[in-house]
């Protein structure tokens, strides 16, 4: 009897130790807050319940830095975070909200739109919890999470999500998948809220442009790809031959919304709002269901033998060899191409035009690297660091 | 009743069940004289205990 008291006891003490050390590495994860140095053009950072009450109170009720020139023209959103597995398109909107210097329009930047999905990684991945960036100061330290919102702050999913207003069924962790729930409304789940809300602030805002930042893995057919509403296929159909022909070593396409599928942004902030939706894809290896060891060192380097290897056989839709996809090429990518697609823009809309102004070339951020130009928040001023 | 607040009630039930369901494998663990079973009540107890903590 007392053997098995103190093998009871033993149990106990290590499934304790377990939970404990558990508990204690998910919980540095979901309260771990992430510095943002704004600009020095920062006009204003507004929450995105100013826009609307669906999201008060909320883990999503994100930071809105408003860089206004003064100078009429137009305004674009950056939106990045909507899926935080995809962690360049966080970088690339934090680029431009650390760096730029607006001098005609108005640039509006949520980094994180989908703060839930960044507090916890996706379930059964192996996933790491933060990713670090090289800097001249040290490093600098992020979140990397799931695409969808996480279960304790979204919960129980329905059994079909059907989408609104479509009516379109959808795969039932949709309904956590801030990119499956655009336009949104006030009263549903908190993917369908934030959505709402973020419309609200694009046509609050009188949005000319809005830029959703996405990776995708290699074995994905959109891939390296602008993806636009009809109303911007001017645009980015410049966009895609400029930078192929002199910028990109990697081509980037241009496509078509599909009107029949429901819930993506470049489909519904177009559809209803006045704003020509862009979604913008790189190449992440990360994301690849074939990869190697999923560790910090494959999310930043894009490098993956396993990936490569599916290359040499012809099932992959972008190119990968031994240099891999580096974070720094990704989001030079990214950032270039909002920058292209604003010169287009401002070229046959000269009336909307948005002219910037600090943001890092493409040759400068592969030369550099994407470290170099994010601040050190301890040797910043406390009024221009947030916390996301 | 709306969406939000009929997913509030099932979310609450939810983690009435998770502590049901975490008292009934605490006090499988207690009444146990296997200690195999005893080792497999304490695995299943983290995953439960997580959730109750709300910390996964």
């Amino acid at each position: 009897m007392m053997k098995l008291r103190t093998a009871k006891a033993a149990i106990l003490l290590i499934a304790g130790t377990c939970a404990a050390i558990a508990g204690f590495l998910f919980r540095e994860h979901r309260v771990y807050r992430e510095a943002v140095v704004a600009s020095s053009s920062i006009t204003e950072v507004k929450k995105l319940s100013d826009y609307s009450n669906a999201v008060k109170g909320t883990v999503n009720d994100a930071n809105v830095y408003i860089f206004d020139s003064g100078v009429p023209g137009g305004t674009v959103v950056l939106i990045g975070g909507t899926h935080p597995e995809e962690p360049v398109a966080n970088l690339s909107a934090q680029i431009f909200t650390e760096n730029v210097r607006t001098l005609q329009g108005k640039v509006i930047v949520i980094n994180r739109i989908n703060t839930s999905a960044s507090l916890g990684t996706r379930m059964g991945e192996a996933y790491p919890r933060f990713f670090h960036v090289k800097t001249s100061w040290g490093e600098k330290k992020w979140r990397y999470g799931d695409r969808v919102s996480t279960p304790l702050d979204s919960w129980p999913d329905p059994e079909v999500y059907i989408h609104y207003p479509s009516g379109q069924n959808l795969a039932y962790m949709d309904i956590r998948n801030v990119n499956r729930t655009w336009p949104g409304r006030p009263d549903g789940l908190l993917a369908e809220r934030t959505c709402f809300a973020a419309m609200e602030l694009i046509r609050k805002e009188k949005a000319d442009i809005v830029m959703d930042f996405h990776e995708a893995e290699l074995e994905y057919a959109v891939e390296n790809t602008i993806v636009v509403h009809e109303e911007g296929q001017s645009v980015a159909a410049m966009t895609s031959m400029m930078l192929t022909s002199q910028t990109f070593d990697v081509p980037i396409g241009m496509e078509f919304s599909p009107k029949a599928l429901h819930g993506l942004s470049h489909r519904e902030i177009g559809d209803h709002s006045d704003a020509v939706s862009y979604l913008v894809e790189v190449a992440e290896p990360m994301l690849d269901r074939i990869r190697g060891i999923t560790d910090e060192e494959l999310l930043m380097s894009g490098k993956d033998r396993f990936v490569m290897k599916a290359g040499e056989h012809k099932l992959l839709y972008s190119p990968i060899d031994e240099n891999g996809w580096p974070v720094d090429k990704r989001t030079a990518r990214h950032v270039t191409t909002l920058m292209t697609i604003l010169q287009v823009h401002n070229m046959l809309t000269p009336d909307k035009a948005v002219i910037l102004e600090g943001i890092p070339s493409y040759g400068e951020m592969m030369e550099k690297g994407v470290g170099a130009f994010f601040s050190n928040p301890d040797a910043s001023p406390s009024e221009r660091v947030f916390y996301e | 009743m709306d969406m939000v607040m009929i997913n509030y009630c099932v979310t609450v039930l939810y983690y009435l069940i998770t502590a049901f369901f975490f008292l009934a494998v605490v006090r499988n663990f207690v009444s146990t004289k296997n200690i195999e079973e005893a080792i497999l009540y304490g695995i299943i107890m983290i995953p439960f205990a997580l959730r109750i903590l709300r910390l996964k």
